[in-house]
Order: structure tokens, then C-alpha cells, then sequence
């Protein structure tokens, strides 16, 4: 009796859900197209995963090859111990440099654009930054190799400043490899990063810098205490997302950046694993070091999401 | 109004639907336009896309001899090339999704994990031996003709996998085309003779950097350099044995007396690393191969900066000649005046590929006819020469190139002009002309002195013949490599520039690396190729 009433007075969660989806019916439809790609273009490839843990052979197909349990992990943390703490480190290195170098860049630029009053020079630098955004990897790689070469165009400048005797060869020193790397980054992606950031700046309260003006702040002062605290949660947000991306570095750059010489520090996990997975046809191998490393990306962002709401009360969930 | 408000809410959900379905139903419908199958029979071929032929055409259906073999055998070839330096990439891709060609032409002992047995165990190849009595009678004559040819391409079991591309029928000829080059100019500017030992390449090399032979008032020459593409000089070396050889032991794999030796371990590769270090640390060797940028590398070569190299017979020496460059081949350096090289570049007379047939193709006796036409009187003509009149003539049932391919009036390299109407220049299921290799190959009396007098003048008997392994060695011994070779790759560099100078400590890992395990296998599998018969 009692249970008939509270079911009558406090619809259930399916009643709800039902009249929510009477009541919104074409938002539902205009959904599903969104459900069903995530769906069969990012869950359904899930099943592969379990290769990871079988002795996979294409002849055999992924539902009959044999399970070999943690046997492909093993191979990597105690076969492959000669690498696997190198390629763990430079993947580690090569983002905490970016980190600290390339995630500060394009909010200074962002804060200094905001800085300029003359609006034509303004929108000429922004748009010269955003060039390199669109260029493609290959061709950036391709002016890397041609500017730092031996020959090139950087050497010949510090050679004719008196700077160098000897020409160095950035692309083979292993201690050139990491600064080459996030250096060349920060220029592709300063002008494009500082978008979101100047977008942020705009929707800052003119009022506040008014009342900061008022109370004798210049014009480092408003930045300092009115246009950095305005955008510190889209800072927060954009910190997030970098972080679950920690442990994956762009393959395609690394790849073609790096040779045998390098290897010492340039050497990561992907490029590990297309070495070993997909040259060596050990698909298995490959299946489990990724999967590996998408639990420490996953396990990264929780982290990092929980210590964010407690210390900004911005977070992603 | 109702009707009308109901069939605007149909007509969204068809549209939404349509829409779900257009992002859903490409991946389902794939190779279904073969509805023209009916008429002409059509075989899929996946084959690397020769820069040779890169040059004319973006593939392979274009070249003469396949338009001729198309219509011969009533059959429509569809080629897939993968895209240049993505071959590998685009082959496992192949094979993990199953999206198999009915044909492939690899080199299956080198660049399929596992080998041939593997290929077949995995059911990406068929096995050919009840085919090829009934459907490949030319082949079939050829293999028995040529016992010492079969033992090369079929698998320890007598399997045979694929179609072999052959290099002719002499081994002092066909199989030398790769190795030590150098300005005769410069060498006559200095007053040097060509060098002969290891002493002499060093006195060279040296007096090349010093003494400015290029004229140009700097001091720009560099000595040595590779030129052959490749991820790390150290498969230069392996392949040509260049300076190593004059120790008599490869960079690699290789044997003496029955036994298998892995380099590295060998007492006398400290002396070679000795002598590539001292060649280092005197500026001998072109910085430029340490990233191997092979552009840079040949323009160097073009605007007489490098003295001396190792590089390909036609494609580089040819290339420079062209130039009207001067340069002659040396022969592999030795330890002592006059000593005989025990090592040089060699192949076999099998390239190591084939073109095999897939276990997708439908229709395995028509591929099986196709490619055995490579291997008939007709299919050898085509493959080699071209077409009557035009890219060869007849005189006194001789063979001769026309101009068309010697002389090309679009300045193509002959080669590159022979691409256009035959295989020869490529390689391929069939075997290649001696007319080939006496009149492209050495279309330049120095050529003709490179290969005669030079690089086949080494005796070459420690080299490995192409081996087969079993499932379980080739899965132990791609486990051991791999972490090997990228181990190799990097210290091989770095004991060349001197950065590491500890050969010990190197080979003390490549013994925590297991590397005497690979070494047994590979005496396992030497041992089952000298019973083969």
C-alpha cells in the first residue's frame, strides 16, 4: 500500500525519462546521428582491445587467437626493460616541457594582444601568428631539418655573428632534440592557442577595469588582478584537457624528427610502438603498450579534474 | 493541416535516418563494382610503384609489356601501389585488415615478420607446388632446368610461395651493382692511384679534405659518403660490405666454414669500428649520413664536394656519368696489397621477391597463367625488351636497345626510358636479359669496368642464402631483434662518431639481449638450407 503510493506520488526515473523524451522528441532525433557515430566508430573498434591480451594472428582473427593473459605486458615492462623506462621518460620530458613552456605561450601573447590599442596592427599580428597553425606537419619537419641542418640557415647566421666556429648539428645531438621539439611547437600553436584565451579576455566586465582604473591600477595592474583571474578558468579547463594528453605525444613530429642518434631522447611510446606493432606485425604488443598508455592518460585526467575542483572550484565534471 | 504537420515530421526522420545510415553504410559496401567482372576477368595486383617508372607513368597497367600481357591473356590487371616510403606501412595494413590483393609481389623473407612459412601459416599466401605443374608449365621448366635456382626460392619443407624475380643467369654480371665509387679526377689532380687497402683509402680520403682537389679555394670536401636509401649507414655497410669485408666479416649475420657469425661479436670488428672512428674524428666522412638525407647527400656528389662513396651502379654511377662526371669503381678494400677481397656486395640470382598469390583471389589458375607468362619465351621479350621496333630491334637474332631507350629524347636515364616499356630495369616474376645488364647497366665503359674488373673480383662464400624459419624460431627471433636491431641502430652511430668508444660493453649487452640464442637459430635454419634439395 505504502510502496503503490510512493510510486504514484514520485514517478520513477524511466516515467521521467519517457516524458522527457515525449516532450522532446526532435532533439532526441537530431541526436541519434551523434550517438551512432561515437558509437560505431569509438565503441565498437573497443572489442579490438582484447587483443591486447591474446597472441593475436590475423589468420586466426581476433575472436580465435588464443588468450595469453598480462603475457604482452610482461614483454614490455620485463623483456623490453633496455627501453621501456628511456621511451617512459622521453614521453614524460618531451610533455612537462611543453607544459611549462608551451602552455604559458599563447596566454602571455594572448594577455600581450589584448595590450594593443591600434586594432589594424592587432589583427595583422594575430593573423600572422595563426599562419603556421596551418601548415602541414611534414612541411614544418621539412623546415626544421632544412633551418637547423648543418648547412643551414641557422648555422650560417650564428657562424656570420661570430657566435659558433663550428657549425653544430642540432638534428643529431640527442640534448637538441627536446628543445627543438616544444620550441618548434610554441611557434605553430602560440597564434592559434590565444584564441580561446582572447575570447575569454572579451568577455571580461569592462566595468571591472573601470573600477580598477578608478582605484589608480595601470595597466599591469589590470592584467595582473583583473584579466588574468577573468580567464583562469578557461586556463583551468585548458590545463585539463592538455593533462589527458600527458603521456601521448604527436607521432607524426617525433617520427619524423627524430634518427638512430637521437633515439636517447626522442624515442617515445608511440613511436616505440609502431616500431614494434605495426613494422613488426606485432599487433598484440602494440594493442597492449597503447592500452597502457591510455589508462595513465585516463587515470591522469581524473586526477588532475579532482585536485582542479579543489583548488579552483573550476573542473570538467 | 494535420496531414500536413505529420509528413513534415516524417519527412525529418527519413532525413535524419538517411543521414545515419550515409555515415554507417560505406563502411559496409566496399569492391562491389565489379560488375563488369563478367566480360574481361580482373586480377588485383599490389606492387611497389618503381621511382624508375614514377618518372612516366603513376602505374604500372601504363608500361607496354602489361598492356601486351593484359590483351594476350584476356585479363584486366587493377595495380595498387602503395605510396612511396610507405610500403611497409601499407602492406601491414593490407595484411592485418585482410583487405588482401590477389596478387602481391614483396620481399616476403625480409619484410614479412616470420618469413614465407609464416605468410603462409597466417594464410595471407598459398602454397603453389599442386598448382604448378597444371598451370604454370613455364615456370615449371625453368625450376627444373635450374636446380640450384629452386633451392633458392622454395622454403625448407620445398614449399614454393611465390613467382621469383631472377637476375638473369650470370652471377658474376647480374647480382654486382652496388658499391665503392670514386673521382677519378681528383685522384689524378693529387697524384694518387686508386686506392686498394684500407691504408690507401685512408691516405685518400685524407689528401681529398686537405688539399682542396675541387679547385674552389675552400675547404669544403668531404671524403667518404653512402648514397643509398636507407634508415642508418650501418645497413650500407651490411650490404655492400664496404671496408668491413676487408676483415672478412659483414656487419650482420653471416658464416665461415658452416658457422654462423653475428659481427659484432667477432674479435675484428673492434678494428673496423677503430678505423670508422679514426676516419670520423679526421672529418673523412660526410656528416650528412648520420641523418642519411639522401638529397642533400647527391647534390653534394653533384656539385663536387665528396670524393668517394658507395653507391648503385646505374642509378648512381650512371646517374653521375650522365653528368659527364668523372668517376671510376674501386675494388673492396683490403688489409694487405694484393690480397683477393673475401667480401663484396653480393646477391643471388634470387632478388629475394616474389609475387605470390593471395588466399583472397578467386580465381587462382588465372593468376597462376598470368604470372608464369613472365616466364615464357613471349613474357621474356615483353618483360625485358620491350616492343619489336620500338623500345628494341633484332639484328642477326641479336637483341639491341633502340635509341629511343639509349639516347631518350625527353632525357630520360635509359632506365627510366625502359620503364616505360618493360620490367627490366625494375626486376620482377621473371628472369632478367644479359642485353639488359651489358647494354643499360654498362652503358658506360666504366660501368662495364665496375662490374667486371671490380666488385665481382671478391670471393663473397660467407655470405647467407635466403633462410626459412619455423613459426616458433622466427617468433624468438623477431623478439631478440627487434630490441637488438634498434639497440645496433643506435650504437652503431654512436661508436662511428666516437661518442662511444666501449665495443665490449656493446657487445656485453647484446648478450644480456640474447643475441647467442638468435645466432643458434639462425645456425638451426643454415644448417636445414645446406640439406635442401
Amino acid at each position: 500500500m505504502e510502496k503503490a503510493a510512493t510510486k504514484h506520488f514520485q514517478p520513477s526515473r524511466w516515467q521521467e525519462l519517457k516524458k522527457d523524451l515525449i516532450r522532446n522528441k526532435s532533439l532526441y532525433i537530431m541526436l541519434i546521428p551523434v550517438v551512432a557515430y561515437y558509437f560505431i566508430f569509438h565503441y565498437i573498434p573497443m572489442y579490438g582491445l582484447q587483443i591486447a591480451f591474446k597472441d593475436f594472428t590475423p589468420a586466426k582473427g581476433i575472436w580465435g587467437s588464443p588468450w595469453v593473459g598480462l603475457e604482452k605486458f610482461k614483454e614490455f615492462f620485463v623483456y623490453d626493460s633496455f627501453y621501456v623506462w628511456r621511451i617512459i621518460r622521453n614521453t614524460i620530458l618531451i610533455n612537462v616541457y611543453d607544459l611549462i613552456f608551451g602552455f604559458p605561450a599563447p596566454i602571455l601573447f594572448a594577455l600581450l594582444l589584448n595590450e594593443i590599442k591600434n586594432s589594424i596592427y592587432k589583427r595583422t599580428l594575430q593573423t600572422v601568428s595563426y599562419m603556421p597553425h596551418f601548415i602541414s606537419t611534414v612541411v614544418i619537419v621539412g623546415m626544421i631539418m632544412d633551418f637547423f641542418s648543418r648547412d643551414g640557415l641557422i648555422n650560417q647566421i650564428l657562424k656570420s655573428l661570430g657566435i659558433l666556429s663550428e657549425p653544430i648539428s642540432f638534428m643529431t645531438e640527442p640534448g637538441w632534440f627536446r628543445p627543438l621539439y616544444v620550441g618548434s611547437g610554441i611557434w605553430q600553436n602560440l597564434g592559434w592557442g590565444s584564441i580561446v584565451y582572447l575570447a575569454a579576455i572579451s568577455n571580461i566586465d569592462p566595468q571591472l577595469y573601470e573600477a580598477a582604473l578608478i582605484d589608480g591600477a595601470g595597466r599591469f595592474r589590470q592584467a595582473l588582478y583583473v584579466t588574468i583571474p577573468g580567464i583562469l578558468p578557461t586556463i583551468v579547463i585548458m590545463f585539463l584537457l592538455r593533462v589527458g594528453h600527458m603521456m601521448n605525444v604527436g607521432f607524426e613530429k617525433v617520427f619524423l624528427m627524430y634518427n638512430p642518434l637521437t633515439y636517447e631522447t626522442a624515442d617515445v611510446i608511440s613511436t616505440y610502438v609502431y616500431r614494434k606493432g605495426l613494422l613488426e606485425m606485432d599487433y598484440s604488443y602494440g594493442a597492449a603498450v597503447g592500452l597502457f598508455n591510455s589508462v595513465i592518460n585516463f587515470l591522469l585526467v581524473i586526477f588532475s579534474n579532482k585536485i582542479a575542483k579543489k583548488l579552483t572550484e573550476t573542473s570538467l565534471w | 493541416m494535420d496531414w500536413f504537420k505529420s509528413s513534415k515530421k516524417v519527412l525529418s526522420l527519413i532525413v535524419v535516418i538517411a543521414f545515419t545510415l550515409s555515415l554507417v553504410i560505406p563502411a559496409f559496401v566496399s569492391s562491389s563494382s565489379t560488375a563488369y567482372a563478367k566480360s574481361t576477368p580482373t586480377l588485383t595486383y599490389f606492387v611497389r610503384l618503381d621511382p624508375k617508372v614514377a618518372t612516366s607513368y603513376n602505374s604500372y597497367s601504363s608500361i607496354a609489356a602489361y598492356q601486351l600481357l593484359q590483351k594476350k591473356l584476356g585479363v584486366k590487371i587493377v595495380f595498387k601501389h602503395p605510396p612511396v616510403g610507405g610500403e611497409t606501412d601499407q602492406f601491414n595494413l593490407m595484411v592485418a585488415s585482410r583487405q588482401l590483393t590477389d596478387i602481391i609481389e614483396w620481399n616476403w623473407i625480409d619484410n614479412y615478420p616470420g618469413g614465407p612459412v609464416k605468410a603462409m601459416l597466417d594464410k595471407v599466401i598459398i602454397r603453389l607446388n599442386d598448382y604448378i605443374p597444371k598451370y604454370a608449365p613455364n615456370l615449371n621448366k625453368f625450376l627444373q632446368q635450374h636446380p640450384d635456382i629452386k633451392k633458392l626460392i622454395v622454403t625448407d619443407d620445398g614449399d614454393i610461395y611465390g613467382f621469383p624475380a631472377l637476375r638473369g643467369n650470370n652471377p658474376k654480371i647480374a647480382c654486382v651493382y652496388y658499391g665503392p665509387q670514386i673521382r677519378n679526377d681528383w685522384l689524378k689532380k693529387l697524384g694518387l692511384k686508386e686506392p686498394e687497402t684500407v691504408d690507401d683509402w685512408y691516405k685518400v680520403l685524407k689528401a681529398f679534405v686537405t688539399k682542396d682537389p675541387n679547385g674552389n679555394g675552400k675547404k669544403d670536401e668531404r671524403g667518404f659518403s653512402i648514397l643509398r636509401n636507407a634508415s642508418n649507414p650501418r645497413y650500407a655497410f651490411d650490404y655492400s660490405s664496404f671496408l668491413v669485408g676487408a676483415w672478412g666479416i659483414k656487419t650482420d649475420f653471416f658464416q665461415v666454414n658452416g658457422k654462423v657469425k653475428y659481427g659484432p661479436l667477432e674479435p675484428q670488428y673492434k678494428q673496423f669500428i677503430a678505423t670508422l672512428q679514426k676516419w670520423w674524428k679526421d672529418g673523412l666522412i660526410d656528416p650528412d649520413i648520420l641523418t642519411m638525407n639522401q638529397k642533400v647527400i647527391r647534390a653534394n656528389v653533384q656539385n663536387d664536394v665528396i670524393g668517394a662513396w658507395i653507391g648503385l651502379l646505374s642509378g648512381d654511377m650512371g646517374f653521375f656519368l650522365n653528368l659527364k662526371k668523372d668517376i671510376i669503381a674501386t675494388k673492396f678494400p683490403v688489409l694487405k696489397k694484393g690480397e683477393y677481397p673475401l667480401l663484396g656486395q653480393a646477391e643471388f640470382l634470387f632478388s629475394r621477391t616474389s609475387a605470390a598469390i593471395t588466399t583472397a583471389c578467386k580465381n587462382v589458375p588465372l593468376a597462376m597463367k598470368v604470372l608464369d607468362w613472365g616466364y615464357s619465351k613471349e613474357g621474356y621479350e615483353a618483360f625485358n625488351y620491350g616492343v619489336l621496333g620500338k623500345s628494341y630491334v633484332k639484328k642477326d637474332g641479336k637483341v639491341y636497345y633502340t635509341d629511343e631507350i639509349l639516347k631518350n629524347p625527353q632525357g630520360l636515364s635509359a632506365a627510366e626510358a625502359l620503364a616505360k616499356y618493360a620490367r627490366a630495369s625494375i626486376s620482377g616474376p621473371f628472369a632478367q636479359a644479359d642485353e639488359y645488364y651489358y647494354q643499360i647497366q654498362m652503358m658506360y665503359p666504366q660501368q662495364k669496368d665496375a662490374v667486371v674488373n671490380k666488385w665481382s673480383q671478391v670471393k663473397n662464400d660467407r655470405i647467407l642464402p635466403p633462410l626459412s624459419f619455423t613459426d616458433d624460431e622466427s617468433k624468438r627471433l623477431a623478439n631478440i631483434m627487434n630490441t637488438v636491431n634498434t639497440y645496433y641502430d643506435e650504437m652503431f652511430l654512436r661508436l662511428m662518431t666516437g661518442k662511444a668508444t666501449n665495443v665490449d660493453a656493446f657487445v656485453k649487452t647484446l648478450k644480456q639481449m640474447k643475441i647467442d640464442e638468435a645466432i643458434k637459430i639462425y645456425q638451426q635454419a643454415y644448417d636445414r638450407w645446406k640439406k635442401r634439395k
